[in-house]
């Protein structure tokens, strides 16, 4: 059995050149014995969910971690270019000695922590925002629809940010978005806040009519501007007016019938 | 006349349901802070070996979340919207399977368990690749990537149930798996590492999660024009949470 866990699973630090700062890890293995091999690469996002790819490339030397104290260092020179460093501490365990000469396949793991690094020298990286996209159904049924808004923004800044903000519908239900970190130059679709859990941001009534305007507003990270977006649907009775027309015509058809 | 009372009547009812049932109400908790200090970072511990199995590891200090500021840096571990302090776990319930002797024509199987725990963490993602096909010790002979009955890839399940398709391949089964495995019956390849194919996702969420359980099934069949020897390769699984 493999069995590993990785603790903070995610890292984020911003930092001067010529500062030094240090993380300690927890991992452990509850499984079968085996080695550990830390290794830290860069990764590149997988899509817009928050995944990862985990590439060849190396990081700079001056981003460590020792595995007799489970520690990682990062102390960038005070040359280091102001740019965003994507990384991923992995710990690989070695595959099994086969002493079977059985027809087989043998398990190697990986278990990764991602780190969100920002080199600045004031401290104050460039943060800009686009609303990709802010959308929802135009129209839906007033019954059985519930209303789920499609929320991507694009980091086109120098730093990763976290949206905070949420979603206003007719200035009375709001949905509070999730603070996920945005990567520099790429996009990420926002899920949002039910207390703890991460959820589709929907709109639950049970019944709505008419037009429902969906007021998008956040800002990123401590920067004072708010982004903004607006999204309309229409809800009507779709379902009820088909009744009654259906109704309608039973009652034509039987009146005719007697008559 | 008549008409227009039905109207009327349409109307106010359709009114009356759409105050009754569309009424909503904001909550207070939506206005709490964004950001939560969930534990203080302390900056220290040891390593602390225990019993048989291998700890990297142990600390009694910071084990997870902190925020602190200081010249020159600012510092966050963890999601601070998730009050948590679970780490990010996979485990698999084995480090080998063993298919026996390969009798022609008729498939041998053999499933592992799955699990991960991202309850610490957005979501995640888990890939997987072979370093090669299925070899002899001497690289001669292979055992090709299943095609499935008709054609299937590392990225693309189909069905394979006919006993006179051969290869070796897998299944997904459980939570979070792909969808393109639609049935036990569907299988895909491995992405193989010898010719440079990308690790394919077999199970990701993204959102928070405990006890996330699936089964992988591999399959292999072999004609009866393949070479003896024993075959084996070996499958990397690479378990990443979500940034």
């Amino acid at each position: 059995m493999i069995n590993l866990s990785v603790s903070p699973p995610l890292f984020e630090a911003i930092i001067q050149p010529g500062k030094t700062v240090k993380q300690l890890y927890t991992v452990s293995n509850n499984g079968n014995e085996t080695t550990l091999t830390p290794n830290l690469v860069y990764f590149v996002p997988d899509g817009n969910w928050g995944n990862i790819s985990l590439t060849d490339s190396k990081v700079p030397d001056w981003i460590s971690y020792d595995q007799k104290s489970s520690i990682l260092t990062i102390s960038p020179p005070e040359n280091t270019p102001e740019t965003d460093h994507f990384l991923t501490l992995t710990f690989e365990t070695k595959a099994p000695i086969d002493l079977t000469d059985q027809n087989s396949t043998s398990y190697k793991s990986i278990i990764g922590t991602n780190i969100l690094l920002t080199i600045s020298k004031d401290g104050n990286p460039k943060k800009s925002a686009e609303i990709v996209e802010f959308s929802a159904p135009k129209i839906v049924d007033s019954f059985f629809s519930p209303i789920t808004y499609n929320l991507t923004l694009a980091n086109t800044g120098n730093s990763f940010w976290k949206p905070n903000g949420k979603i206003i519908i007719n200035n009375d239900k709001i949905i509070k978005l999730a603070p996920f970190n945005v990567l520099s130059n790429y996009k990420r679709n926002i899920s949002c806040l039910d207390d703890e859990n991460l959820v589709e941001c929907t709109l639950q009534n049970k019944f709505n009519i008419g037009k429902i305007t969906a007021k998008l507003e956040f800002s990123i990270d401590d920067d004072p501007k708010i982004y903004k977006a607006e999204t309309v649907t229409y809800a009507f009775p779709f379902l009820l007016i088909l009744v009654f027309l259906v109704l309608g015509i039973i009652v034509k058809v039987w009146r005719k019938k007697k008559r | 006349m008549k008409r227009s009372k039905v109207l009327v009547f349409c109307v106010v009812f359709l009114s009356t349901t759409y105050y009754v049932l569309s009424t909503v109400h904001g909550q207070e908790r939506i206005e709490s802070p964004n950001y939560r200090i969930v534990f203080p970072n302390l900056n220290s511990g040891a390593g602390i070996p225990t019993s048989s199995n291998y700890n990297l590891n142990s600390t009694i200090g910071q084990t997870a979340a902190g925020l602190f500021s200081s010249n020159g840096y600012r510092v966050k571990a963890g999601f601070q919207y998730i009050n948590s302090i679970i780490p990010f776990s996979f485990s698999i319930s084995d480090i080998q399977k063993n298919f026996g002797t390969l009798t022609p024509d008729t498939p041998s199987t053999s499933s592992s368990t799955i699990i991960v725990s991202a309850g610490g963490a957005g979501g995640y993602s888990i890939k997987a690749h072979e370093n090669n096909p299925l070899k002899t010790f001497d690289a001669v002979n292979t055992i090709i990537d299943t095609l499935c009955d008709t054609t299937c890839s590392e990225a693309v399940a189909a069905s394979w149930t006919s006993s006179t398709k051969y290869g070796f391949g897998f299944n997904m089964n459980g939570n979070d798996v792909p969808a393109d495995f639609t049935t036990t019956d569907y299988y895909r390849q491995f992405a193989d590492k010898s010719t440079a194919e990308s690790a394919a996702t077999i199970m990701s969420s993204v959102n928070v999660g405990t006890s996330r359980t699936a089964t992988i099934t591999y399959k292999v069949n072999v004609s009866s024009v393949q070479p003896a020897g024993t075959y084996q390769n070996i499958i990397t699984f690479t378990a990443i949470p979500s940034y």
